[in-house]
């Protein structure tokens, strides 16, 4: 059973302060990116030393899950500040101006080996879109996008968070023309999908019965009987990313059981929803957990 | 009509870096001696050689001094002092509160952090938090006042809920008991502390209540509790919301005297920003509305003839004497020149509007 992070994740104490300095012209920019560098590297090591595999560089470079797309697909820039689906944060809505086109710049944002990415259903439903007549051309462009980023970067794992189709699809049944872009996106990039920010067990089946592979899961808010009979390999999002309350490790076990031959367990989502310290508690909790089950 | 702030002011730079121990630079004592001199008041500057309790205590007290001459200057006839005597809007009231503890920085957006604590315990008032400033602001201005506070429903949301999610497990009851508890123990002490000095009008601020939707009954519950028997006029701001989500839910409030929100920001030239209040006609309710005719997120100074026409078109669905005028949220992230310039004209449009009203 692998450990994996699945978004982005809390910034330690010294890079906030940096950034702050940095927006206030107290440091330059050159210390700053020292000092991001170095936060990378700790935590890609503190991931190794934990068993998590393959690593992420943290996201610290990421201000929110569509920047830096903004910076290096022309046609998208970062527009107005909107909620973050029910958390008190918030992020800076994609607006698409003019046709979408990666124009290159992403490896000055990654160093990692897990490549961690918007799926097109969360992008199509946070843009404004003032350019395309038709989502169907949106997502294709926006896919096409995606690809080259993933080829230039050549990581080792791709991920595409969908929080968007779990908020629609909590509780009605999915569109099938959703889901379907969303797995052959998947296909594309040969990426797992990670749902999450809700009870994603009818999303869940139903990309699983058009064919993904592997499926991450929200199981803080989703029962775990309603994922019975999905033939994906599951990625189980057990420990709460949105909440410092440690979780008791014998009730982890025991949800994990029922899962034969689980492929991968991880936070439900992002750890930035806390504090970098006790994120890190968080992720050693997944470290103990991987021991007791090997 | 009624005109009235919502709530923050900036904190003048002089004062920050006074309190924070960093040396004032003469564009810092300039701002100073300005607002002085247009408001009429004078300070000592010698108190600001020596950074101590005392002198720190009569900075914050003159720029809470500074801000209620400010808003009366503009013409208000509710005033508070621009929440001077606080840093903000959560932290702030949570050291004041057992049961809480700071755990760490998390992002808001961008590079911005806010420091947020989980409720470990059943929180419990350790001292009413709003007393002093609200005394303050009575010595200095004859106005009606107002006085906002953090509503229970904010101040857990924006919490990690370690306590009653370990009581019940996540999900509503948590949540409920969570935000009731705040009400009861929190709030409501320092309502009926206000109230016990002679507060006639307090503002719950609400901004995180359509944060869930499906939460907002937790809310109209902790607020009905809450203000049971005490005789005061209460008000709820909230702002930057999908305001539909709070119907039918918040017309079970009792007794609640306003709903102050923000409209401007959303508005163009057909108006569109204040489409709310073509729903607001459907519902029966008795609340006045606090009219949002100023956009606290630009410099842009509205002219008197903006806020004039906002105001008429909301008196196509509201009874003009139900409309309280005010700014969409506090003014904080405005310099004192924008914010001032904004609510004068505020007032002088409300002026205007009232002459139209008048030989309609």
């Amino acid at each position: 059973m692998r450990l994996t992070l699945v978004g982005i994740h809390s910034r330690p104490d010294y890079l906030i302060k940096a950034s702050r300095d940095l927006d206030r012209g107290r440091v330059g920019e050159k210390e700053f990116l020292n000092l991001l560098r170095i936060s990378e590297s700790e935590i890609i090591e503190l991931q190794s030393s934990l068993g998590f595999e393959p690593v992420i560089d943290g996201m610290f470079r990421w201000q929110d899950i569509f920047r830096p797309l903004t910076r290096t697909i022309s046609g998208l820039s970062a527009g107005p500040l909107s909620r973050f689906f029910d958390n008190n944060t918030f992020f800076r809505r994609p607006v698409v101006g003019s046709k979408l086109e990666y124009v290159g710049g992403m490896e000055d944002y990654f160093r990692g080996e897990k490549l961690i990415l918007p799926g097109p259903y969360t992008f199509l439903r946070s843009c404004e879109d003032r350019n395309y007549r038709s989502k169907r051309e949106l997502i294709k462009d926006y896919v096409h996008c995606l690809e080259e980023i993933t080829d230039d970067l050549k990581p080792t794992e791709v991920q595409i968070n969908e929080p968007w189709l779990v908020y629609k699809y909590r509780r009605t049944n999915p569109d099938d023309e959703d889901l379907r872009a969303v797995a052959e996106c998947s296909e594309t990039l040969r990426a797992s999908i990670h749902l999450y920010f809700g009870d994603c067990s009818s999303v869940a089946e139903s990309l699983s019965r058009l064919g993904v592979k592997v499926i991450g899961v929200d199981l803080i808010e989703t029962q775990p009987e309603g994922l019975k009979g999905i033939d994906s390999d599951l990625i189980l999002g057990i420990v709460d990313s949105r909440n410092t309350l440690m979780e008791n490790e014998k009730s982890l076990l025991e949800l994990i059981e029922p899962f034969e031959g689980v492929y991968a367990i991880s936070p439900n989502c992002d750890l930035e929803f806390l504090p970098y310290n006790r994120a890190l508690r968080k992720m050693e909790l997944l470290s103990r957990l991987r021991g007791e089950v090997s | 009509m009624i005109t009235q702030e919502i709530g923050s002011l900036a904190k003048p730079n002089w004062r920050v870096k006074f309190i924070r121990g960093e040396s004032l630079l003469e564009s810092d004592l300039g701002e100073l001696r300005y607002w002085d001199e247009v408001l009429g008041l004078k300070f000592d500057l010698s108190l600001l050689k020596k950074r101590g309790e005392g002198s720190i205590r009569k900075a914050v007290e003159h720029s809470a001094l500074q801000a209620i001459r400010l808003l009366e200057k503009a013409g208000l006839d509710v005033v508070f002092d621009g929440e001077q005597f606080r840093t903000e809007m959560y932290e702030y009231p949570l050291k004041h509160v057992k049961g809480f503890e700071f755990v760490g920085l998390v992002r808001s957006f961008d590079n911005k952090y806010y420091r947020k604590a989980a409720c470990v315990n059943v929180p419990e008032l350790r001292e009413p938090y709003h007393l002093e400033e609200f005394l303050f602001v009575k010595r200095h201005t004859r106005r009606k006042i107002k006085i906002p506070i953090t509503g229970p429903y904010t101040l857990a949301e924006w919490s990690f809920n370690e306590y009653y999610v370990e009581k019940h497990g996540r999900g509503y009851d948590a949540k409920r008991e969570f935000v009731l508890d705040i009400a009861k123990n929190v709030i409501r002490p320092n309502l009926e502390t206000l109230i016990e000095e002679g507060a006639e009008i307090i503002q719950i601020d609400e901004p995180a209540l359509t944060t869930k939707p499906d939460e907002i009954p937790i809310f109209v519950e902790a607020f009905n509790d809450m203000i049971s028997g005490l005789e005061c006029k209460f008000n709820v701001h909230i702002c930057y919301s999908d305001y539909s989500v709070l119907f039918p839910d918040i017309l079970e409030l009792k007794n609640c005297n306003q709903l102050a929100l923000e409209f401007a920001n959303r508005d163009d030239e057909r108006r569109s920003g204040y489409d709310l209040l073509k729903t607001l006609r459907d519902y029966s309710y008795e609340w006045e509305l606090g009219l949002g005719v100023v956009d606290v997120h630009t410099d842009f100074i509205e002219p008197p003839e903006l806020i004039r026409d906002r105001i008429l078109y909301a008196t196509k669905f509201l009874d003009p004497r139900k409309i309280v005028v005010n700014p969409d949220c506090g003014l904080r992230t405005r310099t004192w020149d924008v914010a001032f310039a904004k609510l004068r004209n505020m007032v002088k449009g409300t002026r205007m509007a009232e002459e139209v009203l008048r030989f309609a």
